[in-house]
């Protein structure tokens, strides 16, 4: 029931249709760093369909009432976001590989952390704004079709995002924003 | 009344928020390039460029706007209504369409504090290219709004948009997979430079213009009506005009990208002063025209006195061949593109650089039949490098520094050599010496240029 | 306060009823609601009264043309609505309140009566006095230019009314109106509803059976999409005295009895 509350069905379709996308896409396109652009964007697109599964029904009903909720939202996101990774990394078993497993653990775990900010701060419906703005503004500043800048380690994890899965700033970044997310949405919820 | 309504959706509704968003990343990334823009051309081309982000935005607003109804819960007491669903509609899709051309204008305009030469050339062509951005964003909202319409979830804006980013970033490796120079580009809101990079020098043809916004207004209007439809026979219907677009564009697309980017030939006409003495520059960097008038005059003056008769007009050039060069021009070479801000002092150096005659090919080691290869030119013969600069000393009343540090260049010996040689001779003699390597180099004959300098004089 | 009347109107008026229902069925979700109903309306206060599943919302929602009857026949102002016919005409005149009062939060209320009243087609140079009319009749004047977010419960459901009568309407239709509403803003609601019912056929369907009684002139009592009983409120209080009902007043008691003997004769 709580799955049911959470809109789970209409996410899962969602996540689902992303995993496919990511596998036809994997056949279509050729060009190396390409696909780890489709890889990132489809991964955007599945972190934001667990967006409005992390609203609230009533706020303040669910706050009245006697269960712990903070820990059941976090475990709420870890496990949207598992579920997520689970799906885009299994099309690495069906289809070919787009991009390094890593890569992609590290991009979804990032990008969930920032869906939960942003439905701590802008409420479940607007927090995929969160990700997608700073996606598109890595990928126009920093085109995946060059190299991503390596320096300037604030840079590197800015664009954390299309970062090789070596570099370790980047991974840094994504678990920061991980945890930062679970916490935040785990002690305040969805604002709406 | 229409227009009441309208005001109260742009107040009211999300058409201005979402204005607000598109164009302050629109800004953040136009200004995110390091180097500011050369010129207003590239700024537009680029802002262009970057709706690969916020075409895909618009979308998005589109989207999150239709899901209005269905949040709101509306739609009971809409249904009661006598108004039909398209006279509805349309006051919150102008407001949306206002608010995707704001957006965009405000974007450039914010953007233009990035251009280097504000007062620079503002090519004609670039209008249409604006133009053509704002109704691609209006297309974007309608399509937006349509989709979102259709599929009234909280998903289907941050989808859309994703959607988006992926379509636009995967078009051009799929349909110019053969070649890069495909023209079926153009048929995406972005919009991608001349090859070369020379974004000042050239325009979108008038038939890439016109066909862009034909396509661009049936996806519009596609989008508006498929927005506005009530039922879905009339939602199919809607979808005629882009189809009829697609009939047309399609087949009427310039074959090549190369084929769409013409000359602008106003960018390379000259614009003179008034005044004595005339100062012609191109009009693409009609900026630099005053800076040059004063170290124009000078040069003009110095080279009227000591070599007469000198040149009474100066033409600015930009690029690097050289042409006949008429006596009374002294044609100058002055990159003006990069960065670098040139003093008076250092321009009329630049303008007295061997008696503002140009160097021969010949003698640099470029063979103007031969196309420019990737390998750098073999060094230039020393004596004749050196003899220039003796000239160009010799016009500036400025002895050539001895060397300062370890090991000296060749040219610059000789050169001061030269320098010392000439001006223990008497006047008349330094004139005559200069007046024939300056007339050897008009010709650019073979010979030993120093010779005519420092050896033995033909007449005493 | 008479409502202004507009030429259609003073042509003669052909037809008998505002509303009329002739063995009226509407299909709700994947039940008929509404089956085989007989029910005759005009100008006056008809409180619609029933228990939950009776078909009070599915009814108002025929009348207010959101849904199209699945047989019989519906007949308003003179129209008959099934069939293909052109319903512009009819729903300029007719104001509606649905159960669920879904607005636009970021309007005003000035702004939301006025985008109610411009759907309704009413002409442009008569929107903004209409507009303040229904806002003062409602007693909303103090809050007219805060957006409707910041109202609270009872404020919204009146700001509902009020743009179901900015356009003056032939036929009103209130779903669950008073719901919200305290002790105070209720009579005035009812004081409203017999000012209305003096030139206007209005339908109230609530739950509230003291609302009915005290306001009403008219009282409809439906049982399983059937009209179980149409009279004056006095009949309520009648009814209590022969048998006694569960309630608490009089007309409450008199209302479970009249559905008691109506099930009573159905099984």
């Amino acid at each position: 029931m709580y799955l049911r509350s959470r809109g789970v069905p209409a996410t899962a379709v969602a996540v689902l249709f992303c995993a496919i996308g990511l596998w036809a896409l994997g056949l279509a396109v050729d060009h190396p760093q390409g696909r780890v652009l489709v890889a990132l964007l489809v991964a955007l697109a599945a972190t934001t369909a667990i967006a409005p599964g992390l609203a609230g029904a009533d706020h303040d009903l669910d706050r009245a009432s006697a269960i712990a909720w903070p820990p059941r939202r976090a475990a709420h996101v870890t496990v949207a976001g598992s579920t997520v990774l689970g799906l885009l990394a299994a099309t690495a078993f069906v289809g070919q590989q787009m991009a390094g497993t890593g890569q992609i653990a590290r991009n979804v775990a990032g990008l969930t952390g920032l869906v939960a900010i942003g439905a701590a701060i802008l409420g479940a419906a607007r927090a995929p704004l969160v990700p997608v703005i700073w996606t598109a503004l890595v990928l126009q500043y920093a085109p995946p079709m060059g190299d991503p800048p390596t320096r300037p380690a604030y840079k590197v994890m800015l664009t954390w995002m299309v970062q090789p899965a070596d570099a370790r700033a980047a991974t840094v970044a994504a678990v920061v924003l991980a945890v930062a997310g679970t916490v935040a949405y785990a002690v305040l919820g969805s604002r709406r | 009344m229409g227009a009441r309504i309208l005001r109260i959706e742009l107040r009211r509704s999300v058409a201005l928020w979402a204005a607000l968003v598109i164009a302050a990343t629109g800004v953040f990334v136009l200004f995110a390039s390091n180097e500011p823009y050369g010129s207003w051309m590239q700024l537009v081309i680029v802002s262009r460029d970057i709706m690969q982000l916020t075409w895909p935005l618009g979308l998005a607003a589109g989207a999150w706007q239709a899901l209005r109804e269905r949040r709101s819960k509306v739609e009971e007491l809409m249904a009661t209504t006598p108004r039909p669903r398209w006279q509805r509609v349309l006051p919150v899709a102008n407001a949306m369409a206002i608010a995707a051309v704001t957006a965009y204008l405000v974007m450039l305009a914010g953007a233009a504090g990035h251009v280097r030469h504000i007062d620079g050339y503002f090519p004609l062509g670039a209008i249409p290219l604006i133009a053509l951005g704002a109704l691609a964003m209006v297309g974007a909202v309608w399509l937006g709004q349509a989709v979102g319409a259709l599929l009234p979830s909280p998903l289907t804006a941050p989808m859309l948009a994703v959607v988006g980013f992926v379509g636009l970033a995967v078009s051009p490796m799929i349909v110019a997979q053969d070649s890069r120079d495909r023209g079926a580009v153009l048929l995406f809101p972005y919009l991608q430079g001349p090859r070369d990079g020379g974004f000042a020098l050239q325009m979108l043809s008038t038939r890439a213009n016109l066909v862009q916004a034909l396509w661009f207004a049936a996806l519009a209007a596609t989008g508006l009506a498929v927005f506005a439809a009530s039922r879905p026979g009339t939602r199919l219907a809607a979808l005629l005009p882009v189809v009829l677009g697609a009939a047309i564009a399609v087949p009427a697309m310039p074959r090549t990208l190369s084929d769409a980017w013409v000359e602008d030939r106003r960018a390379t006409e000259a614009v003179c002063t008034d005044d004595e003495p005339t100062v012609c520059i191109s009009r693409l960097h009609s900026y630099a025209l005053d800076s040059m008038r004063g170290p124009a005059r000078e040069a003009l003056s110095v080279l009227a006195r000591k070599l007469p008769p000198g040149p009474t007009r100066v033409l600015v050039g930009n690029d690097g061949t050289p042409g006949p060069q008429p006596a009374d021009t002294l044609i100058v070479y002055v990159t003006l593109i990069e960065s670098t801000e040139y003093t008076a002092d250092t321009l009329v150096e630049i303008m007295l650089d061997g008696a503002g005659v140009p160097p021969c090919a010949g003698q640099v080691g470029i063979d103007p039949n031969e196309p420019a290869t990737r390998e750098l030119p073999p060094e230039p013969d020393p004596r004749y490098v050196g003899a220039r600069q003796a000239v160009t000393a010799w016009l500036l009343d400025r002895r050539p520094p001895p060397a300062t540090g370890a090991k000296e260049e060749p040219e610059m010996a000789l050169a001061r050599q030269a320098f010392d040689t000439l001006a223990a001779l008497p006047l008349d003699e330094q004139r005559a010496r200069v007046a024939a390597w300056r007339d050897a180099e008009r010709a650019c004959s073979d010979g030993d240029r120093l010779e005519l300098l420092v050896g033995t004089g033909e007449t005493g | 306060m008479v409502r202004a009347v507009s030429a259609a109107e003073t042509a003669a008026t052909t037809y008998a009823w505002a509303i009329h229902a002739e063995a009226l069925r509407v299909r709700a979700g994947r039940r008929m609601a509404v089956d085989g109903l007989d029910l005759s309306m005009d100008t006056g206060v008809h409180g619609l009264l029933g228990p939950n599943g009776a078909g009070k919302t599915t009814l108002v929602r025929s009348i207010a043309t959101v849904l199209r009857p699945a047989g019989g026949t519906l007949t308003i102002l003179g129209e008959k609505v099934n069939g293909r016919i052109d319903l512009r005409a009819l729903r300029r005149q007719i104001g509606y309140l649905p159960q669920e009062f879904g607005y636009y939060r970021r309007f005003t209320v000035r702004e939301f009566i006025e985008y109610i009243a411009w759907l309704k087609e009413m002409p442009a140079a008569e929107t903004p006095a209409a507009v303040q009319r229904a806002i003062e009749r409602v007693g909303l004047t103090d809050r007219a230019d805060d957006r409707m977010k910041t109202l609270s419960g009872g404020m919204v459901r009146r700001a509902g009314i009020a743009q179901a009568i900015v356009n003056d309407p032939r036929i009103l239709l209130l779903d669950e109106p008073t719901a919200g509403l305290d002790p105070d803003q209720r009579l005035q609601f009812r004081a409203l509803l017999r000012d209305l019912g003096t030139d206007t056929c209005v339908v109230v369907s609530t739950h509230l059976v003291e609302d009915v009684a005290a306001a009403c002139t008219d009282v409809v009592l439906i049982d399983a999409g059937r009209l179980v009983h149409q009279g004056v409120p006095a009949d309520l209080a009648a009814a209590a005295g022969q048998d006694s009902g569960a309630g608490d007043s009089a007309a409450e008691r008199g209302y479970s009895a009249i559905l008691r003997r109506h099930r009573e004769t159905q099984s």
